[in-house]
């Protein structure tokens, strides 16, 4: 049963950013961590060259198209949140209660433990995790997939 | 204290990971580890709780709380709790003495907020950790992180807040403390209640996600001690929900983050006194912002949203 949890998930090929890819950029430049997808994959580069065999990621929002740099030992939350410190995705940061909830589309990841109440392990088939245990492998693609705060 | 229930007892959290738990609530919040059982189950105590345990860790597949444990004076009053429990409608079952160790038999019921809650006359008396009963000092030394004397509430979150509190009044003698309402004579968004004297035993939130964890609080001494607290937080990178505050309900001294499996905890200082005689202090819903969070007056996100 342990073992599941540090499986890897194979997913599809990397998905072409929707067409939401100019308005999320337009955002982004108010944050000194990304200013446009050039920017991330010459710096991407530039911390591989750095860090060696574990490469940062870049993760995308299918939703708006904005991408996040996704450090080596980092979480798909950790970037998030320093990308917007205010964002409505973050939760506990724990793995407890479900408010990072996302499917992931494309990519490769390691998964730690999640709260079985909010990623059963048919939801865990259909790709979806808990942000805040989500160490992407490579690239991927993401949809935010919150739990509905009026229902559980 | 009117119907023979003293205090809260104990809490019992699920974790996804034991070990990594037990070294947050010693080493960063100070309680004691004071036995494990053949469940594998840990029970873990304040320094100034006086029976073996108050808190309990239980490894599972999710994040929460199995149940909340209040004391009450003698087993005869046990008995008779239950069978008014049951006269009122709840479904009671015994817990037979033992499945927690060192505590007596439990008697467990449905809240219509969706939690587990027992209640308990006998547990293992082992006094305040580290001091003697008879001219005790002051504080032990050997403390680690934050130092917190004693689990002191939870709050939890479910829809039929009011039959709660009927329920914990009527049958078990809390009485009402403080509560949030959505206008004048209107529905309760919030209430808290007191067995005693203390701000409150347990907080009761309105909210579609029924039978849910909000927070366990722990007491600590004084604002100085929430600052440490704060500053224990940062230097260990520990999950922060909010920084040391006042909250306007209560009045008391706050702060919040989370343990290592998303299971929100408090530590608290001070907090209003009522006596059984003061009718509830009331806040209104448009105020909410001021009545959590006193000084910026903001409910944040997360401090809605995330629960176990």
């Amino acid at each position: 049963m342990r073992q599941d949890w540090e499986e890897t998930l194979e997913m599809g090929a990397f998905a072409v950013a929707p067409s939401g890819l100019g308005q999320g950029m337009a955002r982004a430049g108010q944050h000194r961590s990304i200013s446009c997808r050039r920017d991330l994959e010459g710096r991407r580069e530039l911390e591989a060259a750095q860090a060696g065999p574990c490469a940062p990621a870049l993760a995308t929002d299918q939703a708006t198209g904005r991408a996040v740099l996704v450090g080596p030992s980092e979480t798909l939350l950790q970037a998030i949140e320093r990308d917007n410190p205010r964002s409505a995705t973050v939760g506990c940061r724990n793995g407890g209660c479900g408010v990072c909830r996302v499917q992931l589309l494309s990519g490769k990841v390691r998964l730690g433990k999640m709260s079985r109440r909010f990623v059963t392990v048919d939801m865990e088939r259909e790709r979806f995790a808990l942000a805040c245990r989500v160490y992407p492998q490579g690239d991927l693609t993401f949809r935010l997939a919150p739990l509905d705060p009026r229902a559980l | 204290m009117r119907k023979g229930v003293i205090r809260p007892g104990h809490v019992q959290l699920r974790v996804l990971d034991l070990e990594p738990a037990v070294k947050h609530y010693t080493e960063l919040v100070g309680l004691i580890e004071t036995h494990r059982d053949a469940m594998g189950r840990v029970y873990l105590k304040g320094w100034s709780d006086t029976e073996l345990f108050s808190v309990v860790l239980r490894e599972a597949d999710e994040a929460g709380m199995d149940c909340q444990g209040f004391k009450v004076r003698d087993d005869a009053t046990l008995s008779a709790l239950g069978r008014d429990l049951a006269a009122w409608g709840t479904q009671v079952e015994e817990i037979a003495p033992g499945e927690l160790d060192h505590c007596g038999r439990r008697l467990r019921f449905l809240s219509p907020s969706g939690h587990t809650l027992e209640l308990y006359a006998d547990k293992a008396y082992t006094g305040r950790w580290g001091i003697s009963r008879v001219e005790p000092e002051a504080w032990p030394r050997g403390l680690r992180g934050m130092r917190v004397q004693r689990f002191d509430h939870c709050q939890l979150h479910g829809r039929d807040i009011e039959a709660t509190r009927d329920l914990l009044s009527e049958v078990l003698g809390f009485y009402v403390t403080e509560h949030v309402l959505d206008q004048e004579g209107g529905r309760n968004l919030a209430i808290f209640m007191s067995l005693a004297m203390k701000a409150h035993d347990i907080a009761l939130i309105l909210d579609e996600r029924h039978g849910t964890f909000h927070h366990a609080a722990f007491h600590v001494e004084s604002w100085e001690s929430l600052l440490r607290a704060g500053d224990l937080i940062a230097m260990t990178g520990t999950s922060l929900d909010t920084a040391p505050t006042r909250h306007g309900i209560t009045h008391g001294q706050t702060t919040y983050f989370f343990d290592p499996s998303g299971n929100r905890n408090e530590v608290f200082a001070g907090g209003d006194v009522h006596y059984p005689d003061q009718p509830p202090s009331v806040w209104y819903e448009k105020n909410l912002g001021k009545a959590i969070f006193y000084h910026h007056q903001k409910l944040s996100e997360k401090f809605m949203t995330a629960l176990t």
